[in-house]
């Protein structure tokens, strides 16, 4: 079944992205390993059957946000990974252990729903079209106040950024 | 039967000294004293409604359930214990509502012209309207804790006053002496209530009238030591041996204060409070026996030390004391009417008397020593006629209010159900020297040539109308006052006698008592000898200071150990000092100080503060200020969320 | 068939690490992504189950979640930028201004 072939390489390869990610000492590799972490997960969606989401995955996060790491990583001029004492490194291993103890926490809440089978999907399931029906009817107030949400932080951005003149 | 205007009686004066407080300062004078007496007044008049509708109501229903209430809102309600701030107006407190009223407002009126010119004007009549706000809650209580905020209040506001002018440090002491003289007294009152709420389970009056005959024994030691610690509240707040040393520093504070406080109102809450639990102390009989002695040893003790006394003021506070003894002596001889009656004309002549004293202060520019006057009698003539009428009433001359009210004591002492001759011949002997000194007073300050220097009498003037009118007035209800209490056997009527025998255990038949009979003749004699001991009383005075003045100088060298210790008043102050306030003063330095405060208190709560400030340092390493290290902490939480949800 | 234990697998692994990218890396952006990878697991999860209870509202959610994404990053990232401006640094141990 190549579905799920494909599944489990975009599973891998999205694990094996995430974590160098997380480990590189230059924040432009990570970043470009962030996105083809985040392109495998799209495909992902793609498979899922959850096309216009895989789309804003690409568009949103890919394309928009991700630049937007780029462009301030290099307008910061950042090249070099930091140098200097680790601090706190006793508590940060706690730190991971607790993370460890989340992940198997997770794993023992997620054993309950592992039975479910997926019912056969309509046609029009994740097109566009019908989740903007959706969007824009059901889901209308929380849909603007997302929006609202984003010219805030498009002000806030703004504000912060701006030139210290007041 | 509910009445909802009840409350206006105790909360005008409250809206008052609230509306001064706050606004004084930025008022005129005027506004600011005719706002004082209005809300006065207005009290005043809500207690006249109140008094005829109770009249009205009296001659309806049956006596014993003539009373208006008005439950406000109920303050405390834990268990057995439920205390609401509920007012009462029944024939006691509705009489004493009138009078405190009707004599706050008269001196309210005279301050407007005593204190004209002090800087603190708005202060003082907010702390006045603030007193009279206290007294009439503790005379409108419905229950002993609501009573004891009136009392404590009251003794709050005596504080503020007596220490009115606090820049002057004696004054200030003197506010001082009061205030610690009298918590003395309270903290027995306080353990008289919680030991009766723990034997009767109730703390309201009309609880305690309708239990306290079942459940407690007539005679029983529970009944005979509540009785004693209500007592011991009494003798402080109204001046009793052994609590009295407050009252004669008390007349530190401006001269209407003393009328108001310290001879109308407030030192007749002892009396008020025993007559309002009469069904308790008819239960004790040997409480009643040490009120009734007290009183009386008080009542002689005071007019003796106010025989040699020279400061005007001083006078009146002795005789207030000794005054208040012959109340106490009333009421400890189960003649609990005639207590109010006396306490009622004793606060028209006593505030008469202050309220005239200060007039001749004012007079004087502030000298109180009655050596340095004399022959005020033209220049003030107001002032001298009224001081007149109320000193011939203290003396107890008839037909003024005094006499009636004195006599119905004297009376009672002997020929009353728990009288005894010893009580009786002691407070003869002191109304005799009650005689005498007033008259001392009257003719050391009116007759004679003027002993002041040249420039003092120069300007001497009489008080102004806002002082006079009210002395006039004062001086009717001294004078006529009696007319509500004349004896039967002298043809009246007995009025306030009759209006209040429903409130009394031994009048409406709860308890009754066996009185030995005598014939009017009998009465009639004795009445003949209070009055002869009052001219007794007036001729030695007049003989001593106007016929031949050097007798009292001679007299007193001869009698020079006599007069040193009536004239540093027995070395009470002293004596007290030596074994009271010393010991204390030490036992708090070295003890309680130097001892347990230092090392004990201080040392635990600097344990205390360390072991805090160590668990803190602990806690403050958490907060070091790296982001990652609170990550890790919400992350810690999380988990545990996680977990209580997995459990 | 995807299986949806396996989904839920995957979502957990990718948030873990990026807790574990959080907690260690010093380098404030790192630290944005490790958000950002976070929160992409939630979106994954979203969709998991839109595909197998076959109703199209958690995708909804998926939609919020990427928009609220780029609103953090925003925000964050213009955080970063003034930060930047005042300290020359983006070392997350040199920002400890909240202690005290």
């Amino acid at each position: 079944m190549p579905v799920q072939v494909l599944f489990y390489l975009f599973a891998c390869v999205s694990v094996i992205a995430a974590f160098l990610t997380i480990t590189r000492k230059n924040p432009v590799i990570s970043a470009v390993w962030l996105v083809v972490c985040l392109f495998c997960v799209a495909g992902i969606y793609l498979l899922l059957g959850a096309y216009f989401v895989a789309a804003v995955q690409v568009i949103v996060y890919a394309g928009a946000v991700l630049m937007l790491f780029l462009f301030v990583i290099m307008m910061l001029n950042l090249r070099t990974g930091i140098v200097g004492q680790m601090r706190n490194l006793g508590i940060k291993l706690l730190g991971v252990l607790i993370a460890l103890l989340v992940f198997v926490q997770l794993r023992l809440a997620f054993k309950g729903v592992s039975l479910l089978t997926g019912p056969e999907l309509s046609a029009d399931f994740g097109q566009a079209a019908s989740l903007g029906k959706l969007l824009f009817s059901e889901y209308v107030y929380p849909l603007e106040v997302i929006a609202v949400l984003l010219l805030v932080a498009v002000v806030g951005a703004l504000v912060l950024t701006g030139k210290e003149s007041a | 039967m509910q009445e909802a205007f009840i409350r206006w009686i105790v909360l005008f004066p409250l809206l008052g000294a609230g509306l001064i407080a706050a606004l004084g300062r930025r008022l005129p004078r005027a506004a600011v004293g005719i706002l004082a007496c209005s809300t006065v007044g207005a009290s005043f008049a809500a207690g006249l409604a109140g008094y005829f509708r109770l009249a009205d109501l009296a001659g309806q229903v049956h006596p014993a359930a003539a009373v208006l209430t008005d439950h406000f809102y109920t303050w405390m309600a834990l268990g057995r214990l439920n205390v609401g701030v509920s007012f009462i107006l029944d024939p006691l407190s509705s009489a004493m509502v009138l009078m405190v009223a009707g004599v706050s407002f008269l001196i309210h009126v005279y301050s407007m012209g005593y204190m004209a010119h002090d800087k603190s004007y708005w202060r003082y009549f907010s702390y006045l309207n603030l007193f009279v706000f206290f007294m009439l809650l503790l005379i409108t209580a419905d229950s002993l804790p609501l009573m004891f905020i009136g009392w404590e209040g009251v003794g709050l506001c005596s504080y503020l006053l007596i220490g009115f002018w606090f820049e002057d440090p004696e004054k200030a002491y003197a506010g001082k002496k009061a205030f610690i003289v009298n918590r003395v007294g309270d903290f027995g009152f306080l353990l008289g209530i919680i030991l009766l709420f723990w034997s009767l389970g109730t703390v309201d009056f009309a609880g305690i009238t309708s239990l306290a005959p079942d459940k407690l024994a007539v005679g029983g030691t529970w009944v005979t030591l509540i009785t004693l610690l209500l007592f011991l509240g009494a003798t402080g707040k109204s001046a009793q041996i052994p609590l009295y040393v407050w009252l004669p520093d008390a007349m530190a504070g401006p001269t209407p204060v003393s009328a108001l406080i310290h001879a109308a109102t407030m030192v007749t809450a002892g009396v008020y409070m025993i007559v309002r639990l009469n069904v308790l102390y008819l239960m004790a009989p040997v409480s009643m026996a040490v009120v009734a002695a007290v009183g009386v040893l008080t009542a002689i003790y005071a007019a003796s030390i106010g025989l040699v006394q020279n400061d005007i003021k001083k006078v009146l506070a002795y005789s207030t004391i000794s005054q208040l003894g012959y109340m106490f002596l009333a009421v400890g001889v189960g003649a609990f009417s005639a207590g109010i009656f006396h306490l009622v004309t004793h606060a028209f002549f006593k505030a008469l008397l202050f309220l005239c004293a200060g007039s001749v202060i004012h007079a004087m520019g502030g000298r109180q020593d009655i050596r340095e006057m004399g022959g005020l009698r033209t220049k003030l003539p107001a002032t001298y006629w009224t001081f007149l009428i109320a000193t011939v009433t203290i003396a107890g001359l008839p037909p003024f209010s005094g006499f009636f009210s004195k006599d119905e004591i004297l009376w009672q002492a002997f020929g009353g159900a728990k009288g005894h001759w010893l009580l009786w011949l002691t407070g003869f002997l002191a109304a005799g020297m009650t005689a005498f000194y007033m008259f001392r007073l009257l003719f050391l300050t009116f007759f004679g040539r003027c002993r002041a220097d040249h420039e003092t009498s120069a300007r001497i003037h009489e008080s102004p109308k806002v002082m006079t009118v009210p002395l006039v007035i004062l001086a009717v209800l001294s004078a006529l006052g009696g007319y509500w209490g004349v004896p039967e056997v002298l043809g009246g009527a007995a009025r306030l006698h009759h209006w209040l025998a429903p409130v009394l255990g031994n009048e409406n038949g709860t308890f009754r008592f066996e009185a030995p009979h005598y014939s009017h003749a009998v009465e009639y004699l004795f009445m003949a000898l209070s009055v002869a001991v009052a001219a007794g009383g007036i001729y030695a005075a007049w003989v001593f200071y106007l016929r031949r003045p050097e007798t009292a100088g001679s007299l007193a060298g001869r009698l020079r150990i006599c007069y040193q210790v009536l004239l540093n008043k027995y070395y009470v102050d002293e004596i007290y000092n030596i074994f009271i306030v010393q010991p204390v003063k030490l036992g708090s330095t070295y003890l309680l100080w130097k001892l347990f405060d230092v090392s004990l208190v201080d040392g635990a709560v600097n344990l205390t503060g360390r072991t805090v400030r160590g668990l803190g340092r602990l806690a403050a390493r958490l907060q070091n200020g790296y982001a990652q290290v609170y990550a890790i902490s919400f992350l810690l939480g999380v988990a545990l969320v996680l977990g209580s949800l997995l459990w | 068939m995807i299986e949806l234990s396996e989904l839920l697998l995957l979502s957990a692994v990718l948030f873990v690490l990026g807790v574990v990218g959080f907690i260690i890396r010093r380098n404030i952006l790192i630290m944005f992504m490790s958000v950002e990878l976070m929160l992409n697991s939630a979106g994954l999860v979203l969709v998991a189950f839109s595909n197998k209870l076959g109703t199209m509202d958690p995708q909804v959610f998926a939609v919020f979640v990427i928009a609220l994404a780029a609103a953090e990053a925003a925000v964050g990232l213009a955080i970063i930028v003034a930060l930047f401006r005042g300290r020359e640094s983006v070392n997350i141990d040199e920002m400890r201004l909240l202690k005290w």
